[in-house]
């Protein structure tokens, strides 16, 4: 079988109620948001049989069927809390969670692959769960929410590259949604009135990020920072970054550590996860579209199981060309997430 | 490609921290003759990035990045006098090279610029020419 890594798999808790007892004891009893407590509930299950929320049926579904020999799992927080600190213990206690749950699960045999979900706002307990699963081969990365607080250059957040980089972990930006209402809108516009509006715009904000880290210099400062933008619109992102180019070459006194052309950090320290709403749906003229932002090795692919934005293996790769399937599917990941390296360590 | 001469003007017509546009052989956009701190530079008057007239940008110098030992790096001032900065979009060249501060391609022509004796430019001009005097000259 032909095979691939999965590098977005979103295991949800199924309740609240699933997270308390990995909770420090005095914010067990505390009112947590609910998860998902979003303008749109979540809605899973597109191919699954049996349970899409479990680890078991996951495995059948992504492993088995769908021929992933790795599959990274970032789970889902319920989004922003009010305070910081309890955001960080609910990160902590999901941590926790997935490892018992899902890197755990014996139908996975250890492809399963965990991220390190902090509340980047709360600084002391990011480093701390960084430095707890740091070197734990079954997690593979950090994740944040793509909205936080602060564009992700900001210099309040480098400490977290700083971590992150001595374990070799690359850092995944992805949607968290839910939260008590502090997030701010998905928009750079204000709260849109359609569906259609908000899941086209929510993953624009990504570009902002990324635009922000090489702006503020956190790439120069951080040689070793990846980062994974799972929300994917790579092709928004390019586009901007062309724009940030131009603007840098005529407004570089800014920002004279942006040594190097804005795009070319990209290269270097920026990844996307492939989306099914990413260019044009024509196989040709997606090729077209990569060559013409330079991303055939910026391109991971990830199903996004079990939410409705799951593209399976096999329709994903049906719509890639030839030169750009394999690195897409498989080999870029592989070499992102050092999966070989990791796997010795673990064995 | 031959290199024509072009006499610009006495040198005390051009004293420090002033600049002279020049029209070669009367063509535009001609090319800016710079006096800094008596240093003599030559550079064309278009910028490569949309055509602005490069020359009329101030002669200043550029930032470079610090970095602490902790936390932001931090913008420095340095290279006073060596950078011209189009009017327009802010684009910095190096005076001596024409190279862009950035690292990107493209580059402004810059000329040789002496000062040569009278004498030695009398026939080059049609005017009458103080041979005690010393004349900027431009290869261009």
């Amino acid at each position: 079988m032909t095979t691939c890594i999965d590098v977005a798999v979103r295991p949800y808790v199924a309740t609240v109620d699933e997270i308390r007892p990995y909770l420090p004891r005095a914010w067990q009893d505390v009112r947590l948001p609910v998860p998902w407590r979003t303008r749109y509930p979540l809605p899973v299950e597109k191919d699954a049989v049996g349970d899409p929320l479990s680890p078991a049926t996951a495995a059948r579904v992504l492993l088995e069927d769908g021929g992933a020999e790795y599959a990274v799992l970032i789970p889902p927080t319920m989004g922003l809390q009010p305070d910081p600190e309890l955001g960080g213990a609910v990160a902590a206690a999901v941590n926790e969670w997935l490892a018992l749950n899902w890197l755990e699960e014996p139908a996975a045999g250890g492809r399963f692959k965990g991220s390190i979900r902090i509340d980047p706002r709360s600084m002391d307990r990011s480093i701390a769960e960084i430095e707890r699963w740091g070197n734990d081969p079954r997690f593979v990365q950090v994740a944040i929410p793509l909205r936080g607080h602060l564009p992700y250059g900001d210099v309040r957040y480098w400490p977290i590259w700083e971590a992150a980089g001595e374990y070799g972990l690359p850092v995944a930006i992805d949607a968290d949604p839910g939260g008590a209402g502090v997030e701010y809108p998905p928009t750079m516009t204000g709260w849109p009135a359609t569906f259609t509006e908000y899941v086209t715009m929510d993953a624009w904000n990504a570009a902002g990020h990324v635009a922000s880290l090489v702006c503020q210099g956190a790439f120069e400062r951080f040689p070793n920072l990846v980062v994974v933008v799972v929300t994917g619109a790579f092709d928004v992102a390019a586009t901007l970054m062309w724009r940030v180019d131009k603007e840098w070459a005529q407004n570089r006194i800014e920002v004279p550590w942006v040594e190097r052309r804005p795009t070319d950090y990209v290269a270097d320290h920026v990844r996307y996860v492939l989306h099914v709403s990413d260019g044009p749906r024509d196989a040709a003229a997606f090729g077209e579209l990569i060559d013409l932002t330079a991303s055939s090795g910026l391109l991971m692919f990830g199903s996004r199981y079990p939410g409705w934005e799951y593209e399976p293996a096999i329709e994903a790769r049906e719509r890639l060309g030839d030169g750009i399937r394999e690195p897409i599917m498989r080999t870029t990941a592989a070499k992102t997430y050092a999966l070989e390296s990791r796997v010795e360590a673990q064995a | 490609m031959t290199v024509s001469r072009h006499v610009v003007c006495p040198l005390h017509e051009l004293p420090p921290g002033t600049r002279k546009i020049v029209l070669l052989n009367g063509r535009g956009p001609g090319v800016g003759v710079f006096n800094v701190s008596g240093r003599l530079y030559a550079i064309k008057n278009t910028c490569p990035h949309q055509g602005g007239p490069l020359c009329l940008g101030p002669v200043c110098g550029t930032t470079r990045a610090v970095w602490p030992s902790a936390g932001p790096p931090q913008p420095e001032w340095v290279r006073d006098g060596e950078i011209l900065r189009c009017p327009w979009h802010g684009w910095e060249f190096e005076l001596s090279t024409g190279r862009l501060v950035a690292p990107l391609r493209e580059r402004v022509k810059t000329y040789d610029v002496t000062v040569e004796a009278g004498a030695d430019v009398k026939r080059l001009v049609t005017y009458d020419i103080d041979i005690e005097d010393g004349y900027i000259v431009v290869d261009a």
